[in-house]
């Protein structure tokens, strides 16, 4: 077949053909990147010791590890990923495909560690043992599922997606670096200035208005758990609208004018959408922090 | 002291892969060509010549020392120059930065001096008018000459030359040309090129490089001879020629071990002769 | 070489990577200080300084490389005259750990010193490392180190036995003993690295 028949062809011209082949090309090239497999491992590590070696006493903390080694390192993989081909960019533009087709097949990409998310989600729910039933604090089982899909396939996914979008739009490799690190901080601070405030509704805002967050908190002295306000259903809509800002934000860029419209349309759309399932996560679920101890005491704070 | 390169056995493996084997040559003041097709062994070489690269085998002496000796290593280097085959250039600097970056890390420590050298190598590319300008600015024959430039510092006595003329037009050619010419009066140049042209026009002496070994080493004039009666103009692509093309004129040229009888011979070029030395597969235009 | 050479070679440094870091740790650890200890812990601090050996990766980056490792000039020199860019982050870490220090005047200045000397080496060290066989290491070194440095505070089976900063005493001492470790591996890995570059032909 002659290229020009190829691009003849109804069933190969098909965008969605188009997309897949280059969706799984793009996939291929994430699994190949070095820091997958060494995301693996450790996540692998991690997950055994908080997970399988003790009983686990804080689900809360369980968060850190498959955020990190697949969210994180999904960041710096999507940026990377982006980033390898802008030396044949004068080439790449005039192929047949967009860039936005190929930034969509970068997107999908993202599938990649969102599968091994889901999959370490399910490990997560089938080998688990709380130390009791107080160590999910007043979350009940549909609240717990939601927090856990929260913290592992949501961050799997939206890591990449956001890395893609910022290598998008920003040119410098250095910003990678700083990217890890405001991200990382950002959850950090906000958790931590609810943890100070506890009674403040502002800082709740603040602790929501992040890609990750914690619903558990575990004391030492005395030993028990917090639960935060919030509700983990809606936060998890949250998470995948801001996927979904990803997304749009990295297809955006270099767009053509008659794609613009529809796009910020989307991002409207999207932004709206994020909107209301932040003031929904932060308005439902528990309205205060409660307190549940190893022998059964209930305290609202 | 003669300025003199010399090889004896040069073999360059990467991994399970030679790119270089059996390389011997020995060469003086003036302009020597690499000729050879893509992977033929003429960057690795020249990469070994700058000294950028140890050979994996054999010896090398340039200037009469030893590059594998770290104190002659040095000498040897300061008398040196090199333009890669893609160069990367800092980021925010302007072509005279630049050069004079490099001639900071030439040894060239004294200010005053250096710029007049910096601006000299400059004149002689022709990017006087060009100096205070970025590097991001300029075109990509201007880069090319700006890498030539920074080779140029302290008039080496071996300059080692790695695609020189890509991206250049035939004006800047022909400033290379002279510029070149006057360098190889004293120096040993080495030069890789695509451009038959160049090469006729500039070297006396080529090195055909194939597979990592060198299939052929004397003059240019000698080399252009071997096709001698051996290229003819016809009216029809020959099919047992080596290679076979349809001219300006409408005529084919074609190229093979022997002419057929009563062929309207033409005088060879330096392109027809590295066409029959290759041993290739038989090139053949499409017939109309 | 005279001081003015050594300036056209620190020309050569990615000042934005390095400025841009810097500014970015400032702004990191600013947040830490304002915020304070009981907020936050010392995360965002620690992390400032993983921004800090960010900076410092990137000044070993070095475009030109295919001409400029051929050139007479001994990478000692080389990678000494790039060595003073360092001055910049550690001047922003100094100034940082004066204002966690006056913030809360408990914390000892040594400790804080020590980190901030720490984290900058160990991101120079890990661009030397690699920039024999990478003209331009800072991209990867500056991510792997970053990626390291923030796991350490963030996943508790590290945190709890990994102090990357100084606050309570046993913090303190964890964070002098892993940060002392680590500029004097740094130190060794520079000087190795450099020398065996200037020492080995075609290094």
């Amino acid at each position: 077949m002659t290229i020009t028949e190829v691009y003849l062809d109804p069933v190969a011209t098909r965008p969605v053909a188009r997309l897949a082949a280059l969706a799984r090309f793009e996939m291929r090239r994430y699994v190949r990147h070095p820091m997958f497999p060494l995301g693996i491992g450790l996540l692998a590590l991690g997950c055994y010791y908080l997970v399988l070696r003790d009983p686990l006493t804080d689900p809360g903390g369980l968060f850190g590890v498959p955020a990190f080694f697949l969210g994180v390192f999904g960041v710096a993989i999507g940026f990377r990923l982006t980033h390898s081909t802008r030396g044949a960019d004068e080439v790449l533009d005039v192929a047949p495909a967009s860039p936005q087709l190929r930034t969509g097949a970068l997107c999908l990409a993202a599938l990649v560690p969102f599968a091994l998310g889901a999959l370490t989600l399910a490990a997560i729910l089938i080998f688990l043992r709380p130390a009791g039933p107080w160590a999910y604090g007043m979350l009940g089982p549909s609240d717990r599922f939601a927090m856990l899909a929260g913290e592992v396939a949501a961050v799997a996914l939206g890591g990449p997606l956001l890395g893609i979008a910022v290598a998008r739009w920003v040119r410098f490799a250095w910003a990678l670096p700083l990217l890890v690190v405001l991200a990382s901080v950002w959850v950090i601070l906000v958790n931590g200035v609810a943890a100070t405030y506890p009674h403040s509704f502002a800082a709740e805002l603040l602790r929501l208005l992040t890609p990750d967050t914690y619903f558990l908190t575990l004391d030492q002295q005395p030993r028990q758990m917090e639960t935060l306000p919030g509700s983990p259903w809606f936060f998890l809509g949250w998470q995948l609208c801001l996927c979904a800002l990803a997304v749009t934000v990295a297809l955006l860029r270099d767009a053509a004018p008659q794609r613009r419209r529809p796009l910020h349309v989307t991002l409207a759309a999207v932004g709206l959408a994020a909107v209301a399932m932040y003031l929904l996560a932060a308005t439902g679920g528990l309205g205060h922090t409660v307190v549940t101890r190893p022998d059964g005491t209930v305290i609202p704070l | 002291m003669t300025a003199t390169i010399e090889i004896d056995s040069v073999g360059r493996r990467y991994g399970s892969t030679w790119a270089l084997r059996e390389a011997s040559f020995t060469l003086g003041p003036g302009v020597t060509g690499l000729l050879g097709p893509n992977g033929a062994g003429k960057t690795t070489l020249l990469r070994v010549l700058a000294t950028a690269l140890p050979p994996t085998t054999g010896t090398v002496s340039l200037l009469g020392h030893d590059p594998a000796v770290p104190a002659q290593q040095t000498g040897i280097r300061r008398q040196l120059g090199y333009l890669p085959q893609e160069l990367g250039f800092p980021r925010g600097f302007t072509a005279f930065e630049f050069v004079d970056y490099v001639a900071v890390l030439k040894e060239w420590t004294q200010p005053d001096a250096r710029h007049e050298e910096v601006a000299r190598v400059l004149d002689a590319v022709g990017l006087t008018h060009s100096a205070a300008k970025r590097i991001r600015a300029l075109s990509g024959g201007q880069r090319r000459r700006l890498g030539l430039a920074q080779a140029l510092i302290g008039s080496p006595r071996i300059l080692v030359l790695d695609e020189p003329t890509t991206g250049l037009d035939p004006e800047q050619r022909a400033t290379l040309r002279a510029v070149l010419a006057e360098v190889a009066r004293e120096a040993v140049v080495v030069l890789s090129t695509h451009q038959t042209e160049d090469l006729a026009a500039l070297c006396e002496r080529v090195i055909l490089l194939d597979g990592g070994r060198v299939n052929y080493d004397g003059t240019v004039v000698d080399f252009v001879g071997q096709a001698a009666g051996r290229v003819w103009l016809a009216t029809e692509p020959d099919p047992r020629a080596r290679a076979s093309w349809r001219t300006g004129t409408g005529l084919y040229r074609n190229i093979a071990e022997q002419a057929p009888p009563g062929a309207e011979l033409v005088e060879p070029s330096l392109e027809d002769a590295y066409l029959l030395l290759r041993g290739a597969a038989p090139i053949q235009a499409a017939t109309r | 070489m005279t001081a003015w050479p050594a300036l056209v070679l620190l020309r050569a440094v990615t000042w934005p990577a390095v400025l841009g870091l810097t500014a970015g740790a400032a702004l990191v650890g600013a947040v830490g200080v304002a915020l304070g200890p009981a907020s936050t812990g010392s995360a965002p601090l620690a992390t400032a300084g993983a921004l800090l050996a960010a900076a410092a990766a990137f000044t070993m980056d070095e475009p030109s490389a295919p001409i400029v490792d051929i050139t007479p000039t001994s990478p000692v020199r080389r990678t000494a005259a790039r060595a003073y860019a360092l001055s910049i982050p550690i001047l922003a870490g100094a100034l940082l750990a004066i204002a966690v220090h006056t913030r809360d005047p408990a914390l000892s200045p040594t400790a804080l010193a020590v980190a901030v000397l720490g984290n900058t080496l160990l991101g120079f060290a890990a661009a030397c490392a690699t920039r024999r066989r990478l003209a331009q290491p800072g991209g990867p070194a500056a991510t792997a180190i970053t990626v390291t440095l923030v796991a350490a505070p963030l996943l508790n089976p590290i945190a709890r036995r990994v102090q990357l900063f100084p606050g309570s005493p046993p913090a303190t001492l964890s964070s002098n003993t892993w940060w002392t470790l680590a500029t004097a591996s740094s130190l060794l890995t520079i000087a190795v690295s450099t020398y065996v570059r200037a020492g080995k032909p075609y290094a």
